[in-house]
C-alpha cells in the first residue's frame, strides 16, 4: 500500500454496521440497519453524491417496477423517494396481462438526491460521513475501516456498496480519465484491500448517453410521450390524491437514421470498444449506439427518448444514445438526428469501467461465504440499475443488522419475490455482464405481481421492524377484504337484465339468459369487476382497489393454482439440504465441470444446486441418488 | 459417505439351469471370500474378470451349499463402477435363496429395486436416457423392438426433441422481447406473427407424439381382433395369419364360442390377435350368447380390427350387426374390412360395407397371399417412415404423455396471446419447454428418476 504511506492512522470511533458508499444500495442498507436500531455509519466519497442518479433520470420499468414495489413492502425508501420527486408516471405493458404491468416514473434527479440526503441525515442511529474508505481489515470485534486521512473506525459488519467507483475509469474516444460517475472522485484504494481480505474482483463496463439543452431541441420534429391520465405511485405511504393532482412532464421520441449510422460506421475505428481499448464486459440489454448500429446493420432507425432531468434544470437525457465515441463524432451523431440538428450538448456520453465482484462468492444473505460479517450490494455485486442496487442494499442492510442483533437472517427465495429471484440468480448462477432484472427471469411472475408485493413481503418488513404496526394491520385488513370479495363473487348469482346485457355487449361478451355467477362473468375476456358494480350494488362494499385485486385472482385462478403448485414443488427441492461436508470429488458420476462448480458455490440445498450453470439435470439426478443411497 | 455393500439374485425367480447373484460395494470381495472357496485355493481377486470354479459355503465355512463359478470385477471397471462379484450357482429356488442368505449373513445387505442401476448412474456408468433405453431393451418382445430401442438409446429421439426445443425457444423469444422491452420499437409485432411460429412447433410435437402409435405397435404390441358374423371365415383367417391350425375350423356357423388369442408379427408390427365368436342378432344358445358379448367387448379394447364379410352370400342383418358393433371401437382404432371366400362367385353388395377403408379380397382356401394385408396393417401403424428410419419414434407412454402436455401448453399459449393475456402465454411456453426437456430426461424432477428406475427389477 505505497500510496497510503502519507497516512497517519488514528482511532476515530466505532459502529455496529459500516456501509461503504451512499448510492442507491448504500442508502437503503444504512437506512435499514439504522432503523432496526443498530448503530450505523454511512461513508460516501462526496456528500453531493448521496442517492445520485448518474444515468437515467427515472425509477422503475419492466421488472424494475416490481423491485420498487417490493422494496416499499419491505420498508425501504426508494418508492417514497421516487413518488415525491416524480416528473411523469407511466404504467408499461398495460393490456398485456397484470403480471407484466410495470410502473416507470421519470424523476427529478437533484430532488431525489436531496430527498435521500435529508432522509439519511434525519435518521437516528445513523451517521453520514464524507470519506473515502481505503482499507478494510479484520479486527477482534469484526472489521476496522480506514479513511484516506487516517480516521479508523471499528465495526462488526461492513456492507460494501461501491457502485461504479472502484478504480473507475471514464472513457471517451482516446481519452481515459481516472474518475467515477459524473466525474466524481474514484475509489482507487479499496480494491487492493478487498483482495487482501480474500475477495476476488473483476472489471465491468457500463455507459451513459449525452445530456442536451432543452431549448435547443426542435420539438416539432419529436413525437410526444405523455404520462398516464391516472398516474399510479409506488409507495403505500404516498398521498394518492396529491400524487394524481401533480402536473406531469412530457418526454419525447426521436429516431436515428441512415445518416447517423453512416457517421458511426465511418468512425467505428475510433470507438474504444471496437478498437479494443475497452476489454471489460458491458451489458447486452443496454448497448451503446455504436453497438446497436454494428450489430443490427439491417435496422433502418433506432428509437431515442428525450427525458427531463428535473424541474430546476434544462438538461435533457437522450436515452438510447449511450456511447464512448470521441466527442466530435458524438456531436456529429446527435446533429444528424431530426429534431436534434441544433442540439447543444451539455454533458458528453461516456463509458465507465470499474471493479466489481463475482457474486458467486456470496451467500443468499449477500454476506461473503468466506468472510463472515462482510456484505456486498449493488453494482459492486455485478448488477446494473438503481432498483437492482437498492433492493440488494436493503437485504444486505437488514442482514448486517440481523447479524449484529443475532437474529435469523432474511433470505428471499425465488418464489417469494423479484428480489429473491435476482439474488438467487446472482449468488447461484453468477453473471458475466452487469445483471439487470427482467420479467422473463422470474418463472413465478404470475404470483409475483406489482399489485400484491405488500401481501407477499410485508411480513418480512414487519419482522425487521421496518414496517409499522398500523400498516401491518392495514395489510391484514386488505388481505381479508380481497378474500371476502372473491368469495362473494364466487357465491353470488346475477340475474339476466337489460342493464347486464348492455354491460356485456359493451365488453364484447355474449348476453346471458339465466342467472350467472359473478365470478364466471369476471372470468370472461373483456369483462371486469368494476363494470358490474351497476348491476351488483353489493360490490360497492369494497374499494375499487380491492375489487381490482380480487379480479386478478378470479380471472387467473387456474394459472395461479398451477404456479402455486410449482412454487410448492420448488420449496420442496429447496428444503432438500445438501450436507455441508459433502465431498463432490467422491461422486464419480458428476461431470468435471459440475464437480468444480458445486465445490466452489457449495449450495445449501438441491434446489439451488439445480440452478447452477454447468450443473446439468443429469448431474442433479446423480446427486439426488447419491444422497438417497447415503441416507439409508 | 460410504455406500453399503449390496447383494441380490440377478436372474429371474423360479427354477433354471443356473442362477446369477451379484454383490456390489466396497466390501464385495470380502463378503464373497467368506462364502466362496476357490478349488485352486488362490485368492480370486488376483484373477479379475476370470471365471473361477469353487465351492459355495455358509459363512461359518461348515456346510457346502453348492458349487459354482465366481467372477470378480474390481472398481471402476464394473457394471456399477464399484467392486462387483458375480456368482453362478445352480438354478434351484432353494439353492439360490440359501446362497443369497449366505452372502447377506457374510455382511452384504439386500439391494433395493434398481439399486445396481442407481449406483451405476451415480458412478457415471450409465446416463438416465441410456437407462431408459436399456429398460426398453429389457422389455422388448420382438427383434424389431430391439432395433428400435437401440436406436433410441443412441439418441435419435433426443436429437429430435432438442431440435424442437430449440425452435420453441426461438419462437418464444419474440414474445419475451415484446414484454421486457415495451419501449423499444418491437411493439409492432402482431399476434399472428407470434403465434405462427408456435403453430409450427406444435405441428412438430404432434408428429413426434403421434409416433407413439408406431412405437407402441413395434415395442409392446397392439390388441387386434377378428370379427364377423358366424361362418364368415374368421378362424380360417386367424389360422392363415398364424400359419397354424389354432382355431377349430368347420363349416358349422358358431364353431368358435370363446375368443382365442395368439401373438403375431405383421411386418414390423406385433399384434396380440384374438379370434372371436361370430356376431349374430339372436341366439338361444347361452354359451354362444356369452361368446358374442365377449366379441363385442373385444372390439371396444382393440386397436386393430379385421372385419370379415363373406362375399359369397348376400349382405344380411348379421353383417349389419357387425357394422353397428364397430361403432364401439375406440377412437383411432384401425378397421380393415376383409371380404372372404373370394374363390366363390361374388354375391355380397359391397356398397353396404361403408367402413372408410377399401375392403381387401381374400380367398383362404389354399395358401392365400397375405402380403397386401400385412402391408396395409404396417402402413396404418408406421405412419411416418422417415421418422422410423431415423429411429425418432416414441416408445414409452411417459414420453408420449410429456409431449402431449407440451402440445397442450403451446395451444394454451396461442389462445392466451390472441386474448391479450401475454403474461399467461409466457408461463405456458416455459412449461411447454420444461415438459419437452422432461420428455428426454433433461429435467431434474425426481419423478422422472423414480419412474425410470422403477422399471428395473431388483438385481438388474
Amino acid at each position: 500500500m505505497d500510496q497510503l504511506k502519507d497516512v497517519t492512522a488514528f482511532q476515530a470511533g466505532s459502529c455496529r454496521v459500516a456501509v461503504v458508499g451512499a448510492g442507491h444500495a448504500g442508502v437503503e442498507a444504512a437506512l435499514a440497519s439504522a432503523r432496526m436500531g443498530v448503530d450505523t455509519i454511512l461513508f460516501t466519497l462526496s456528500l453531493e453524491a448521496v442517492g445520485n442518479m448518474p444515468c437515467n433520470p427515472s425509477i422503475g420499468g419492466t421488472g424494475k417496477g416490481h423491485l420498487v414495489f417490493e422494496i416499499d413492502a419491505l420498508g425501504g425508501e426508494m418508492g417514497r423517494a421516487a413518488d415525491s420527486v416524480s416528473l411523469q408516471s407511466r404504467m408499461l405493458n398495460l393490456g398485456k396481462g397484470p403480471a407484466v404491468h410495470s410502473l416507470r416514473q421519470q424523476s427529478d434527479r437533484r430532488a431525489y438526491h436531496a430527498y435521500m440526503k435529508k432522509t439519511v441525515e434525519n435518521t437516528s442511529h445513523l451517521r453520514l460521513i464524507q470519506a473515502e474508505i481505503c482499507r478494510i481489515q479484520r479486527s477482534e470485534q469484526g472489521f476496522s475501516l480506514m479513511t484516506r486521512f487516517g480516521a479508523t473506525y471499528k465495526s462488526n459488519c461492513v456492507v460494501v456498496c461501491s457502485g461504479t467507483y472502484l478504480r473507475a475509469d471514464i472513457v471517451v474516444g482516446d481519452v481515459t480519465l481516472a474518475a467515477g460517475p459524473d466525474l466524481f472522485y474514484p475509489a482507487n484504494h479499496l480494491t487492493e484491500s478487498l483482495e487482501e481480505l480474500g475477495v476476488s474482483l473483476r472489471r465491468f463496463k457500463t455507459g451513459t448517453p449525452p445530456r442536451i439543452h432543452a431549448d435547443s431541441i426542435d420539438y416539432d420534429l419529436c413525437e410526444e410521450q405523455a404520462g398516464d391520465a391516472d398516474p399510479v405511485c409506488f409507495s403505500y405511504d404516498t398521498d394518492r390524491d396529491a400524487f394524481r393532482r401533480k402536473k406531469q412532464r412530457k418526454c419525447y421520441v426521436v429516431y436515428t437514421n441512415e445518416k447517423t449510422h453512416e457517421i458511426i460506421r465511418a468512425n467505428i475505428h475510433r470507438s474504444p470498444l471496437y478498437a479494443g481499448k475497452i476489454k471489460s464486459t458491458g451489458p447486452r440489454y443496454c448497448p451503446s449506439i455504436e453497438d446497436k448500429v454494428m450489430r443490427f446493420p439491417d435496422k433502418e432507425r433506432h428509437q431515442l427518448f428525450l427525458e427531463p432531468m428535473g424541474e430546476d434544470t434544462k438538461e435533457i437525457y437522450v436515452q438510447g444514445l449511450s456511447s464512448s465515441l470521441p466527442e466530435d463524432v458524438q456531436m456529429e451523431v446527435i446533429h444528424s438526428i431530426p429534431g436534434l440538428e441544433h442540439a447543444q450538448v451539455m454533458r458528453t456520453a461516456y463509458a465507465i469501467e470499474y471493479d466489481c465482484i463475482d457474486p458467486l462468492q456470496l451467500r443468499p444473505t449477500l454476506e461473503f461465504r468466506e468472510i463472515p460479517g462482510l456484505f456486498g450490494a449493488g453494482q459492486f455485486n455485478g448488477t446494473s440499475g438503481y432498483e437492482e442496487a437498492a433492493c440488494q442494499g436493503l437485504v444486505a442492510g437488514i442482514n448486517a443488522a440481523y447479524r449484529v442483533l443475532d437474529q435469523k437472517p432474511l433470505v428471499l427465495t425465488r418464489e417469494s419475490s423479484y428480489i429473491g429471484t435476482l439474488i438467487d440468480d446472482l449468488v447461484t448462477k453468477g453473471t458475466n455482464e452487469p445483471y439487470r432484472i427482467m420479467t422473463s427471469r422470474c418463472e413465478y411472475r404470475l404470483i409475483l405481481r406489482q399489485d400484491n408485493a405488500d401481501l407477499r413481503l410485508l411480513e418480512e418488513g414487519y419482522r425487521a421492524g421496518l414496517i409499522d404496526h398500523e400498516r401491518y394491520l392495514a395489510k391484514k385488513r386488505l388481505e381479508k377484504d380481497i378474500e371476502d370479495a372473491i368469495q362473494f363473487a364466487e357465491a353470488t348469482y346475477l340475474a339476466p337484465s337489460d342493464a347486464l346485457s348492455r354491460i356485456l355487449s359493451n365488453a364484447g361478451s355474449q348476453a346471458v339468459t339465466t342467472g350467472v355467477k359473478t365470478a364466471d362473468l369476471i372470468r370472461r375476456p373483456g369483462v371486469g369487476v368494476l363494470m358490474l358494480k351497476d348491476v351488483c350494488p353489493d360490490l360497492a362494499r369494497w374499494s375499487d382497489e380491492v375489487l381490482s385485486r380480487a379480479e386478478i385472482e378470479i380471472k387467473y385462478a387456474g394459472y395461479i393454482k398451477r404456479q402455486l403448485a410449482q412454487a410448492a414443488l420448488f420449496r420442496k427441492l429447496e428444503s432438500r439440504p445438501i450436507p455441508e461436508d459433502i465431498c463432490y470429488d467422491d461422486i464419480g458420476g458428476l461431470r468435471l465441470e459440475a464437480r468444480q462448480k458445486l465445490s466452489r458455490i457449495r449450495p445449501e440445498n438441491i434446489g439451488r444446486a439445480s440452478r447452477i450453470s454447468g450443473v446439468s439435470p443429469a448431474d442433479i439426478s446423480v446427486l439426488l441418488i447419491y444422497l438417497n443411497l447415503n441416507r439409508g | 459417505m460410504v455406500f453399503s455393500t449390496i447383494a441380490a439374485v440377478s436372474t429371474p425367480r423360479g427354477k433354471g439351469g443356473v442362477a446369477l447373484l451379484r454383490v456390489s460395494g466396497p466390501d464385495a470381495f470380502a463378503v464373497a471370500s467368506r462364502v466362496f472357496y476357490p478349488m485352486d485355493g488362490k485368492d480370486f481377486t488376483l484373477a479379475p474378470r476370470k471365471q473361477i470354479y469353487g465351492e459355495i459355503r455358509t459363512p461359518d465355512g461348515r456346510s457346502v451349499l453348492d458349487d459354482g463359478l465366481l467372477c470378480a470385477f474390481p472398481a471402476p471397471h464394473s457394471f456399477t463402477g464399484e467392486d462387483v462379484v458375480e456368482i453362478c450357482c445352480h438354478g434351484g429356488e432353494v439353492v439360490t435363496a440359501s446362497v443369497l442368505e449366505a452372502l447377506l449373513t457374510a455382511g452384504a445387505v439386500m439391494a433395493g429395486p434398481g439399486e445396481f442401476s442407481r449406483r451405476a448412474h451415480v458412478n457415471g456408468k450409465m446416463s438416465l436416457s441410456a437407462a431408459e433405453g436399456i429398460a426398453d431393451l429389457l422389455d422388448a418382445k420382438t427383434r424389431e423392438a430391439v432395433v428400435l430401442s437401440s436406436k433410441h438409446a443412441r439418441g435419435a429421439v433426443s436429437e429430435k426433441i432438442a431440435a424442437i426445443a430449440e425452435k420453441l425457444t426461438a419462437a418464444s423469444s419474440s414474445l419475451w422481447a415484446y414484454l421486457d422491452y415495451p419501449e423499444e420499437d418491437l411493439q409492432s409485432l402482431t399476434d399472428e406473427e407470434m403465434t405462427s411460429s408456435l403453430s409450427e412447433v406444435l405441428g412438430d410435437i404432434r408428429a413426434l407424439s403421434a409416433s407413439f402409435r408406431t412405437g407402441r405397435a413395434v415395442n409392446n404390441g397392439i390388441p387386434g381382433v377378428i370379427v364377423g358374423k358366424p361362418n364368415a371365415g374368421k378362424s380360417t383367417f386367424f389360422n392363415a395369419l398364424l400359419r397354424e391350425e389354432r382355431s377349430i375350423v368347420t363349416s358349422i356357423p358358431g364353431t368358435t364360442r370363446d375368443t382365442v388369442d395368439a401373438p403375431l408379427m405383421m411386418g414390423r408390427i406385433l399384434v396380440d390377435l384374438s379370434d372371436t365368436a361370430g356376431i349374430r342378432r339372436e341366439t338361444d344358445d347361452v354359451v354362444e350368447s356369452i361368446g358374442i358379448d365377449r366379441s363385442l367387448s373385444a372390439i371396444t379394447g382393440a386397436e386393430l380390427i379385421f372385419a370379415l364379410f363373406d362375399r359369397s352370400v348376400p349382405f344380411d342383418e348379421n353383417d349389419q350387426k357387425v357394422i353397428d358393433a364397430l361403432h364401439g371401437a375406440p377412437e383411432g382404432a384401425v378397421i380393415l374390412p376383409v371380404l372372404t371366400k373370394c374363390d366363390l362367385p361374388a354375391v355380397l353388395d359391397e356398397a353396404r360395407i361403408s367402413l372408410g377403408e377399401k375392403p381387401l379380397t381374400l380367398s383362404l382356401k389354399e395358401g392365400a397371399d397375405l402380403t397386401e394385408l400385412t402391408e396395409r396393417v404396417e402402413k396404418a401403424f408406421v405412419t411416418d417412415e422417415d421418422l422410423y428410419r431415423e429411429g425418432a419414434v416414441i416408445t414409452n407412454a411417459r414420453q408420449a404423455a410429456c409431449l402431449n402436455r407440451a402440445a397442450e401448453r403451446i395451444e394454451s399459449a396461442v389462445s392466451s396471446i390472441r386474448s391479450g393475456a401475454k403474461d399467461l402465454a409466457t408461463l405456458d411456453l416455459e412449461e411447454a419447454l420444461a415438459t419437452l426437456l422432461e420428455t428426454d430426461g433433461k429435467s431434474a424432477g425426481e419423478k422422472i428418476l423414480n419412474e425410470v428406475f422403477s422399471r428395473f427389477c431388483v438385481g438388474k
